[in-house]
């Protein structure tokens, strides 16, 4: 008696198994990036240890020219401009212009780190506040604002307004705002002058006192970090 | 008098009008003038990027202030002549893959990267199971006749049906059973 025609069932579920075990293994390849997700969530921000450093490019000092500053004033700040300083057109400090900035840097120098927008509305309350620190503690600390999200025109028509003469720059592609791990616009890290996080703040800081007392706080660990060495 | 005062208020009320058209003769929702090819790249562009700073948000129908310089940067860009491609490789470099939607590869997150690859291989795995199967019963049917017309015995009416049931009977009361 010939078994071809029975031999079919045995193959049909060899065939069936095999389905069956593609499919578990594929499922278990889901699970297994799944459950690693799960206990690899992604890293908490920086909020202290080493800051990271980051490589950017200073925006032109160059002002704009009046056809392009004067509606891109209008686009961030209505026409209102009560934010602005008398004279927009003012040139900005030369010797942060268009230069490659890196953190590593400023080692040996405390440092304030600001994140901001020119699209950001509470940025605008906070900016004054910064520049009116780094004109108080230039020499003792260095500022360093990134710009997130932005674009050229409306960053530089924002540093012509509030007079910004501490260096600024694009981080483009987020790049060090993802790796400091920020949450939004704006928020400001102290470091020391041996390159570590001594405190940060969510959002705008709201008053000059509360400036102040950051950047003490930031010098005085700067002084104890350096005479521990 | 009167009509003095009566044509001096049609003349303010024409060059009011003449200057009100010149003023808003700009649409507000194209400010720069587009035309309208070069507003239909613009949306299209739009439709491909998405609000870096909110949860799923098209371009296109965002509202924050950062949706809107992107849409200026959009139209800025294409009266300069960029191509979508042009307009789209900037925003990478200036805002990041974020503006193409893309969830971060990490965390929970990767699921959404390994899923497509996994449905693909799977479905893959699926097509070849089920090729083989098709063709292995494939050549099962058509494997008694072929026995039947080398053995020289006469096609029964049963071994041409599709049936391998059928088939199968056929073959036992041929070998005598």
């Amino acid at each position: 008696m010939s078994q071809t025609p029975m031999s079919t069932e045995p193959k049909q579920r060899q065939g069936g198994f095999g389905l069956l075990a593609l499919i578990a293994i594929v499922g278990a390849i889901l699970v297994a990036v799944f459950y690693y997700g799960i206990l690899n969530p992604p890293s908490q921000r920086a909020s202290s240890g080493q800051a990271p450093d980051f490589s950017v490019t200073t925006y032109s000092s160059e002002p704009l020219p009046p056809d392009v500053l004067q509606p891109a004033l209008v686009n961030l700040f209505g026409n209102s401009e009560r934010y602005c300083v008398d004279d927009v057109n003012k040139p900005r400090p030369a010797e942060y212009d268009s230069i490659p900035l890196h953190l590593s840097d400023f080692r040996g120098t405390p440092v304030v780190l600001n994140f901001w927008a020119s699209w950001c509305v509470t940025c605008k309350e906070e900016q004054p506040l910064l520049e009116s620190a780094w004109r108080r503690y230039k020499g003792q600390v260095m500022f360093i604002g990134l710009s997130h999200l932005d674009q050229d025109k409306n960053a530089r028509t924002w540093l012509q307004c509030y007079d910004v003469t501490y260096p600024n720059a694009p981080d483009l592609g987020g790049k060090a705002y993802n790796t400091y791990r920020v949450q939004g616009v704006p928020e400001t890290y102290f470091i020391d002058a041996d390159g570590n996080i001594v405190d940060y703040y969510v959002g705008a800081i709201p008053n000059g006192g509360i400036m102040d007392q950051m950047i003490q706080k930031l010098i005085q660990a700067s002084t104890s970090s350096q005479e521990s060495q | 008098m009167k009509k003095a005062v009566f044509l001096a208020l049609i003349a303010i009320f024409l060059f009011s009008a003449v200057a009100f058209a010149q003023d808003g003769g700009t649409d507000p929702n194209n400010p720069r003038g587009l035309t309208p090819e070069q507003q239909a790249l613009a949306k299209e562009v739009q439709m491909e990027l998405w609000c870096p700073i909110c949860q799923g948000v098209r371009l296109d129908v965002c509202e924050q202030q950062v949706c809107q310089q992107m849409r200026e940067m959009i139209d800025e860009m294409i009266l300069a002549g960029n191509s979508k491609q042009e307009i789209i490789d900037e925003f990478i470099v200036q805002y990041g893959v974020v503006v193409l939607g893309e969830p971060p590869k990490e965390g929970v997150n990767l699921v959404a990267w390994i899923m497509p690859l996994a449905l693909m291989l799977a479905g893959l795995g699926f097509a070849v199971w089920m090729s083989r199967k098709w063709t292995q019963a494939r050549r099962e049917e058509t494997a008694p006749s072929l026995a039947a017309v080398e053995g020289g015995a006469p096609l029964s009416s049963a071994a041409s049906v599709e049936d391998d049931y059928l088939a199968r009977v056929e073959q036992e009361l041929e070998e005598g059973y």
